[in-house]
């Protein structure tokens, strides 16, 4: 894992990511016993999980709200389905003066849509406290002596920032320190106006500050000296980090001498409000030696680890749990676990890791626990081996890196039930398909409002073929019977123009005509094309219609004569008689065909 | 004019000569996930996604590089919007298979010894037929019911225009099977838009979270908690007195209670209407 990989992950999840259930708490510290009027106290509220920034309230029962800084920030990794969430934790703390006596309730507040608990604080009338400025007994010189009159601030009252390491690595812990140097006796009220900027350190806020003033020698002089804000801060990226104090503000007791007429020489103090802010200060964070030597990094500090099996008992494809243990002094947030899917053997599954962190905020270091508990999941029945799980660490202090083993578990998987026995054949495909064609508009087809034309064009193109088929039809059945009807008059028409020919001795043209007239008629009769009429379908068109078989042969031997007469020789045809036997059997058949017969 | 031709058929010869050659360069995002900075293929490909549209293979790269990237809520969320708009997207259908399991497994792990099972509640008889219409897109079966229909009407010509006993035959009976198909194919099609558009299916994004039994901070959580990638039915939503919209989620009989609606997406693609 590399602190990279997490600050991306940190930077981009958490925005993306909402993660282990956001929540609002609002708690009272109750260090310094209970307030009374005039006294500052604290509202702690802090944000599990939410960005979101809690916005300053406008008022809070018996108190006036001077206002809000951020106190610490911190985030925790968790690997759950085998890969990292983060998740993180600020608090805010809401300076408060007491104002009235009585016993009050805040809350509940909503930050990011999550609503808070309700919290009760009680202000007595007198202050219990130990007063927060007094001088340190034995050790403050002739206070008529007093300070000069000079202007606020500058040489008589300021702030200095330092940090106990310049040039830290990445992760260390560094001790950002805020002390007030004043040569007044009298501070009172003394309070950050907002929070001090870190850049992108996470940061706890160490209560380790003074709440009296000492004295102590600065560049030659005497002071009254108190630290009055300390953070222990953690880079998380190498480079240059600009640490941007804040603006303290407060009142200091000027002494002012004047003349009695009484007493004499006397002096008395006027509180006055000033501000101050301290240096800022550029933190040169260097990478941590060495890194692409290790195969991972666990945590930066000095830490002990341990691991616990949690369960007694392994059954196949039942969960189980396991306890690895980090304790010592350092970034906690930034503590993880080695990748175990990868060091489990390959019939224990890993499942996922919960992490609790208890963390106790000191002078110079934070001290703690963090607690992951792993769950997996051993896929078959047998003996298998949990090794050694290594963590790398870095001890900045030391500048060097050292590694811890835990110890082996011998497990032996008993039979499970039969529940996801077959989960092995599923697998996971990790190559990415080609998009293909994108687009922002994915139609139904079967919405469209053109959809309903698919079907209604072809029904209506098929309603037309089917008209226009059966107009044809009719259309073509009433010509056939038209000239079936007009067949008889069309054939004696041609059998004049024959009989014309009769007079003019034109043998080619009467015979011509005679067949066009004979053939023409037996065509519309029998509704067969003149080119497709032969003797034998005449015959049998004929025979079908009723037409008695005698008037068959004439009509036949009467074709056969005029053929030969037209297209051999023309001698000795009877051009007469060919010509009142035509007409003769047209008749005939005239009657014969347009009898109906069923 | 055959000068002409020949020079474009010489062209476009060239052209697919060379088509194999020309190879699309692996886009940033393809470079990213092979990387394996899959924060970054994630972004990417979302910037693509707003920029230019979607499509099921989209999604599903989508649903790849959250799953890679450790965020099984977005990753189910994202295979099952490939499959809404491509049921046939099999890869699809086996990576959401594994997620499931994965997260099951989650969910399994936290009850411990008690008598609950976070399994999703099996598919009613309506359910399933649902579920079989769906394995094809509503476009999918839109085009079978017109392509039916064409057949349909050549039926009907082989019925009307065609004489032959056995012609006509195959025309009637075919026709109507054929018209009975049209109408089913028609049905599914409206039926599984419809389903899409009703969509009621939503994933938790939370890494972890508890049903509540009812629409306040400080109700009594229901069963154990469920891992992100949980898959619920929605049943129920409510406005809060302070503002906070709260949903009501069905996973099974035990499992059914209320979350923040912030928790869950409801899988709905845009675009889709």
């Amino acid at each position: 894992m590399k602190p990279r990989h997490i600050l991306t992950l940190l930077l981009l999840l958490v925005s993306v990511l909402p993660a282990l259930g956001q929540s609002v708490r609002l708690n009272v510290p109750s260090a310094g016993g209970t307030p009374g009027v005039g006294d500052i106290f604290y509202i702690y509220i802090t944000l599990h999980d939410i960005s979101a920034q809690p916005a300053q309230p406008a008022s809070v029962p018996g108190a006036k709200v001077m206002y809000m800084q951020q106190r610490s920030s911190s985030s925790q990794t968790t690997i759950i389905n085998g890969v990292q969430t983060s998740t993180s934790e600020t608090t805010y703390a809401l300076t408060l003066r007491a104002e009235k006596a009585g016993t009050y309730s805040f809350g509940p507040i909503s930050v990011g849509g999550h609503r808070s608990n309700r919290v009760s604080y009680t202000i007595a009338q007198t202050s219990s406290r130990q007063s927060q400025t007094q001088p340190a007994p034995g050790s403050a010189p002739n206070p008529s002596a007093g300070p000069t009159l000079t202007k606020v601030g500058g040489n008589d009252l300021f702030l200095r920032a330092s940090v106990s390491e310049a040039n830290p690595y990445e992760q260390q812990g560094v001790v950002y320190t805020v002390k007030l140097y004043t040569t007044y006796s009298q501070i009172f009220n003394w309070i950050a106006t907002n929070s001090p900027s870190f850049g992108n350190c996470t940061f706890d806020t160490s209560d380790d500050t003074d709440h009296a003033l000492g004295t102590e020698n600065y560049n030659g002089k005497t002071y009254y000296s108190a630290v009055i804000a300390r953070y222990i801060i953690y880079p998380t990226q190498s480079g240059e980090v600009k640490i941007v104090g804040n603006s303290y503000t407060g009142s200091v007791g000027r002494t002012y001498a004047y003349t009695d007429p009484y007493f004499g020489h006397m002096s008395k103090m006027v509180p006055e409000q000033v501000e101050a802010r301290p240096n800022d200060i550029t933190l040169h964070v260097r990478k941590l030696p060495g890194q692409t030597d290790y195969p991972d990094i666990n945590g930066v500090g000095t830490f002990k680890v341990s691991a616990a099996m949690l369960s007694k008992s392994f059954k196949a494809r039942q969960p189980a749990k396991m306890r690895f243990t980090i304790t010592g002094s350092g970034n906690l947030g930034f503590v993880s676990l080695p990748d175990l899917a990868a060091q489990f053997p390959p019939e224990i599954k890993f499942l996922k890791s919960e992490d609790k962190i208890q963390k106790n905020v000191g002078a110079s270091s934070v001290n703690g626990t963090v607690t992951f508990d792993v769950t997996f999941i051993p896929q078959k029945e047998g003996s298998f081996e949990i090794p050694p799980i290594k963590f790398y660490f870095f001890d900045p202090a030391a500048s060097k890196w050292y590694i811890l083993s835990t110890q082996e578990f011998k497990l032996k998987v008993g039979e499970g039930s039969a529940a996801h026995a077959d989960d092995n054949s599923l697998t996971f495909d990790d190559q990415l398909q080609p998009l293909g064609h994108l687009t922002s508009a994915h139609a139904f087809i079967v919405s469209g409002s053109l959809f309903w034309l698919w079907y209604a064009v072809p029904v209506a193109l098929l309603i037309l073929a089917v008209i226009i088929y059966s107009k044809r039809v009719a259309r073509l059945s009433d010509i056939a019977m038209l000239r079936r009807r007009k067949a008889g008059k069309v054939a004696r028409r041609r059998l004049r123009a024959a009989r014309a020919c009769l007079g003019s001795k034109d043998a080619s043209r009467f015979y011509d005509e005679l067949l066009k007239g004979l053939w023409g008629y037996l065509s519309d009769k029998l509704d067969i094309p003149a080119s497709d009429l032969t003797r034998d379908n005449v015959r049998d068109a004929l025979a079908t219609a009723g037409v008695p078989s005698d008037l068959l042969d004439r009509l036949i031997t009467l074709i056969d004569e005029c053929e030969f007469a037209k297209y051999g020789s023309a001698a000795g045809a009877d051009l007469k008689s060919n010509y009142e036997t035509a007409c003769d059997i047209i008749d005939k058949l005239e009657t014969a065909i347009n009898t109906p017969k069923h | 004019m055959k000068h002409i031709v020949l020079h474009i058929a010489a062209l476009l010869l060239l052209f697919i000569g060379a088509a194999p050659t020309l190879k699309a360069a692996p886009a940033d995002y393809e470079q990213a996930y092979k990387k394996g900075d899959y924060i970054q293929a994630v972004e990417l490909l979302q910037r693509t996604l707003a920029e230019q549209g979607s499509s099921s293979a989209l999604f599903y790269d989508l649903g790849n590089a959250y799953s890679k990237a450790g965020n099984p809520g977005a990753a189910v969320l994202n295979y099952e919007k490939a499959l809404r708009l491509d049921p046939g997207n099999a890869a699809a259908r086996s990576n959401l298979h594994y997620t499931e399991n994965m997260v099951q497994l989650a969910n399994e792990s936290e009850v411990g010894d008690r008598n609950l099972d976070p399994a999703p509640a099996p598919l009613s008889f309506t359910d399933s037929i649902r579920a079989g219409i769906s394995t094809f897109s509503s476009n999918a079966w839109a085009v079978t019911s017109v392509m039916l229909f064409f057949l349909f009407i050549g039926c009907a010509v082989l019925y009307l225009f065609f004489s032959g006993v056995a012609l006509r035959k195959v025309g009637f009976f075919g026709g109507g099977i054929c018209l009975v198909l049209s109408l089913a194919a028609y049905c599914f099609s409206t039926l599984s838009r419809s389903d899409i558009l009703a969509e009621q299916t939503a994933v938790l994004m939370q890494s972890q979270a508890t049903l509540l039994s009812s629409p306040q901070a400080d109700a009594k959580p229901v069963a154990m908690p469920l891992s992100s990638g949980t898959k619920f039915k929605v049943t129920g939503t409510q406005k809060a007195d302070d503002g906070t919209v709260w949903t009501r989620l069905y996973l099974n009989s035990d499992y059914t209670g209320w979350l923040p609606a912030s928790y869950v997406e409801i899988v709905r693609v845009p675009g889709l209407k």
